[in-house]
């Protein structure tokens, strides 16, 4: 479920919070990519802190949301994955389209230099 | 560490709502065993992605019931989810990585993948028209 939004410099971080299955996943997508289009920012964060549970629909997420961003010449990250869904994020392949960072200010950090 | 033979077999209508219904019951049902975190979070994704192939491509969203077992021997779980959809034509493809009838709909593709990586064993079995049953095989 999403949990809330923070402007963040260049960046929308999307703070997403309990189980992403498939059931949620559309919801949140739908969430997200309008509130990255009226918010006019260039990249995007999806924190994953307060996650408990994510099956393949949460990689269907961030992949697709990936490809949105990346269309307009923007950048993603992935922050707190943490050791709970490190394995899920590992076997989709995440970390070879983005950076996975401990928490949303490093990834926006990493987005400034 | 503890050692549990049990079973039990559960019944439910082919709704989104019931993939987190299904994998809960699943992590209740070898919290005995007193499993580690990862184990648990390991089978609750594997009956999640298994349930959700039965919702979305078994049945395509139009209803129908789906039959999970659960079967402890010792510290060995087997997880069995059938349906009695539309079936896969080929299995052997749907079980290749990122393959997806609906990448529109973002799906990924990984489900069988998850199901094989995150459990000891995975079978499929399916004919056109007849549905088709995941059992999965997982030492704990």
């Amino acid at each position: 479920m999403l949990k809330e939004f923070i402007d963040c410099g260049t960046a929308l971080v999307a703070v997403l919070e309990g189980e992403i299955d498939q059931r949620t996943a559309a919801c949140v997508r739908s969430k997200i990519d309008v509130e990255f289009e009226l918010s006019g920012k260039r990249d995007l964060v999806l924190d994953l802190t307060d996650v408990s549970f994510m099956d393949s629909a949460g990689i269907g997420l961030i992949i697709g949301r990936w490809k949105n961003v990346n269309s307009i010449g923007g950048k993603t990250a992935v922050a707190g994955c943490g050791q709970k869904l490190k394995k899920i994020i590992e076997l989709g392949g995440v970390g070879r389209l983005m950076g996975l960072y401990p928490d949303y200010r490093s990834a926006v950090k990493e987005f400034m230099k | 560490m503890n050692s549990i033979n049990n079973y039990m077999k559960t019944e439910f209508l082919s709704m989104d709502i019931n993939e987190s219904l299904a994998r809960g019951v699943a992590a209740f049902f070898i919290l005995p065993l007193d499993p580690s975190i990862e184990d648990v979070a390991d089978v609750k994704t594997a009956v999640s992605e298994a349930v959700t192939n039965a919702v979305i491509h078994g049945y395509r969203g139009c209803g129908g019931r789906i039959v999970m077992e659960l079967t402890l021997e010792g510290r060995e779980l087997t997880v069995s989810v059938r349906d009695e959809g539309v079936g896969i034509e080929d299995v052997e493809k749907a079980r290749t990585p990122m393959f997806t009838t609906q990448p529109e709909a973002e799906r990924s593709g990984m489900g069988f993948t998850i199901m094989e990586s995150f459990m000891d064993e995975l079978k499929v079995e399916s004919s056109p028209g007849r549905g088709t049953t995941v059992t999965m095989k997982k030492r704990l």
